[in-house]
């Protein structure tokens, strides 16, 4: 069985706590990694700004210098021929004579925004896009020199956030990788254990978890829920086991007091009223009796120990015989039993696919509702016989245990015709021939009994 | 009739005694197997009661030794174990009927009934026409007529008016019926088979003809021309 049909797949439902742990990790993750790197990356800047000014104030230095020696004519010889060594491909020259003109530089006008003042550092950003760091610096002639370095930082930005988002990417999804693989491990255990406890609650009694090697929670938990289960089978077979010790006890007083009853009975006159009362009582006793025989069977039939005999037979005769003696009671009822039998040969205890068959048509007859639909026939190398009603079903809950002796659908219809063990009994009788029997919800109840058309033994030889 | 109870139960042994007595028959009771061995095959009994579980002698083991011996009286055999498989064995080792305790003293009576007249030469004809009053029935053209007139029937309620015929006067229970025409043993604890006779009564007993088929309270019907 795939782990999907056990516990619903958790990326399917946002409150899963695999789906929020899918997420939160990655995320958790990426911004532990931001909130240590992003003020690296600060520093960074920093230093780089740092560099970028002591370089740029070396240059003025070393221009103020020149300029102080040997002129303006000097000082725009040397801008000219900075620029034209291109030894630094982003420096940035301009000198202005004291009534504005250009004298020098690579730079056609003075930069708007950048200050007129002296000694003026300034940042601005030029039509290119790029940061410009600088200083001006005004000569004493009312020159103005600009020096400035088109700034490194936005590209080592630049570079630096596209890495973050990829590390970032990277983080997200090996974290997520990571945490699906772990979650789906996971879930896969706990979907096998959940398929487990569903067969259990289905009726596989002696079905359990599974335990592996491993010893880890997963498994001491299985174990623990297994120790549960044993307990609970326990304590199920201890009930039924009193249940027909006390069927078994209770028979000998109990048709003691049936027959003093019909002796009282057979000893009071029919005009008499006491006559009716000893009528009733002896009708319950026996019905008592009955109950106590059908427990006693069922619990002979679940032992293993039944005896009868396998003789090949016809099921859909033997429906045809159930239906033909049950259709002038359901028709008393106004309602049909209608049916759809091909031949199915099989060997059965045809007296007891019988009492299958009536316990099933009497489970229909008086707590269904509606027409009644007989099916007899071969599927898959199985003998399948469905009896279904059109009245309003059992509740989802209920279907797995409207098998169970005893087990009444609606307490509030206790007192009802019929003993409780019927369904029971049908149930005994169908694993007594290795089959299996189901009941479902199909606009009314429908209970399906699929016999192996050979017999365990049989079909290994 | 006379009757040998073989019944280990003091309980159950009066209650049958005083059942059978109080029907008319005489009885004797034996309450343990070799006794009802014993008095099995030296006395001339018309038909035995007997218990499946016995101290010392098996009821069964009873069965087939009075078999072997050639008795060939009637014999029902009662069991508490109430399983169809050890009807199969009852029946197998030479009983002639079997009745799962608790059972009615009327369901034990009209069954002894049966099994008094079918050995008893009182068996019906094998004739191809049952009569019973104005009510015949042609076993070989499968029809019925009462008071001359012909009355459709489906198989199984033919089959239950036969049955009924041949055991005219008699009281039948329920689960007689159902075995005889059903095939089936076991006790009908709902009024599945009273909806049948009903039917039947109903296609049978025109208005203004005598009503042939009686309900016999607490055992069963009877097809009869006098009524209870």
């Amino acid at each position: 069985m795939t782990a999907g049909q056990d516990l619903p797949d958790p990326m399917r439902i946002p409150a899963s706590p695999f789906y929020r742990f899918a997420i939160a990790l990655p995320l958790a993750v990426a911004c532990i990694v931001g909130a240590v790197f992003y003020p690296l990356l600060r520093d960074a800047e920093r230093h780089i700004r740092a560099e970028v000014r002591a370089a740029i104030e070396q240059e003025i230095l070393a221009l103020d210098a020149r300029f102080h020696d040997h002129g303006l004519e000097a000082l725009r010889r040397e801008v000219d021929a900075r620029i034209r060594s291109a030894v630094d491909a982003d420096a940035i020259y301009l000198l202005l004579g004291g009534d504005g003109t250009r004298l020098a530089g690579n730079l056609a006008a003075w930069p708007e925004g950048a200050p007129a003042s002296d000694a003026k550092w300034f940042r601005l950003k030029d039509a290119g896009g790029h940061y410009i760091e600088g200083e001006v610096f005004v000569l004493f002639g009312g020159e103005r020199l600009l020096v400035g370095r088109r700034s490194p930082l936005a590209a080592f930005r630049g570079s630096m956030i596209n890495r973050m988002w990829w590390s970032a990417t990277l983080i997200i999804l090996v974290s997520g990788l990571l945490t699906w693989v772990f979650m789906a491990h996971l879930h896969r255990r706990l979907s096998s254990m959940a398929a487990a406890a569903r067969r259990i609650q289905e009726g596989a009694l002696s079905d359990r978890l599974h335990v592996g090697a491993g010893g880890d929670e997963l498994d001491e938990l299985a174990l623990r829920f297994n120790q549960a289960f044993d307990e609970i089978a326990r304590r199920i077979e201890s009930t039924q086991h009193v249940s027909t010790a006390l069927a078994h006890d209770m028979r000998r007083p109990l048709t003691a007091l049936h027959n003093a009853l019909e002796e009282a009975l057979a000893e009071t006159p029919r005009d008499d009223p006491l006559h009716q009362r000893l009528e009733a009582l002896a009708g319950q006793t026996a019905e008592q009796l009955h109950t106590f025989a059908a427990l006693l069977r069922l619990a002979r039939l679940e032992a293993g120990a039944w005896q009868g005999e396998r003789i090949e037979c016809d099921l859909a005769e033997i429906a045809a015989d159930a239906i033909e003696l049950y259709a002038p009671l359901a028709e008393r009822h106004g309602r049909t039993i209608s049916a759809r039998l091909s031949p199915t040969r099989l060997a059965v205890d045809r007296a007891l696919v019988f009492q299958l068959l009536q316990n099933l048509l009497e489970n229909a007859l008086h707590h269904g509702g509606g027409n009644i639909e007989v099916t007899v026939g071969e599927r898959q190398a199985a003998a399948c016989i469905t009896v279904r009603d059109h009245g309003t079903g059992v509740p989802e809950a209920a279907l797995a245990r409207i098998f169970e002796r005893f087990y009444q659908v609606d307490a509030s219809r206790s007192g009802d015709s019929g003993s409780g063990i019927g369904l029971a009994l049908v149930k005994g009788i169908t694993q007594a021939h290795a089959g299996q029997v189901r009941a479902s919800n199909r606009g009314g109840l429908e209970i399906e009994v699929v016999l192996p058309l050979k017999p365990p033994a049989a079909a290994a030889a | 009739m006379k009757i040998l109870i073989v019944e280990d139960d003091a309980e159950q042994g009066r209650y049958l005694q005083k059942g059978l007595r109080e029907a008319g028959h005489i009885t004797q009771l034996a309450d343990n197997g070799r006794d009802g061995l014993f008095l099995g095959t030296t006395e001339n009994f018309d038909a035995i009661v007997l218990d499946r579980m016995l101290p010392q002698v098996d009821g069964l083991t009873i069965l087939r030794t009075l078999r072997a011996s050639g008795k060939d009286l009637p014999i029902i055999v009662l069991s508490a174990l109430g399983e169809v498989d050890e009807r199969i064995e009852g029946l197998r080792a030479g009983g002639d009927d079997y009745l799962v305790k608790p059972f009615s003293i009327s369901e034990l009576l009209a069954r002894l009934d049966a099994l008094q007249r079918r050995s008893g030469g009182a068996k019906p004809a094998e004739a191809a026409l049952l009569r019973v009053g104005d009510l015949e029935m042609n076993l070989l053209r499968r029809t019925v007529r009462r008071a001359g007139r012909e009355i459709a029937l489906k198989p199984k309620a033919f089959a239950l008016l036969e049955y009924l015929m041949r055991h005219a006067d008699q009281v039948v229970t329920r689960s007689m019926l159902l075995e005889a025409v059903w095939d089936y043993h076991f006790d009908p604890q709902t009024n599945v088979i009273d909806v049948h006779v009903s039917n039947l009564r109903a296609a049978i007993d025109a208005p203004g003809l005598p009503a042939l088929i009686h309900t016999v309270r607490g055992a069963g019907y009877r097809l009869g021309l006098r009524g209870e």
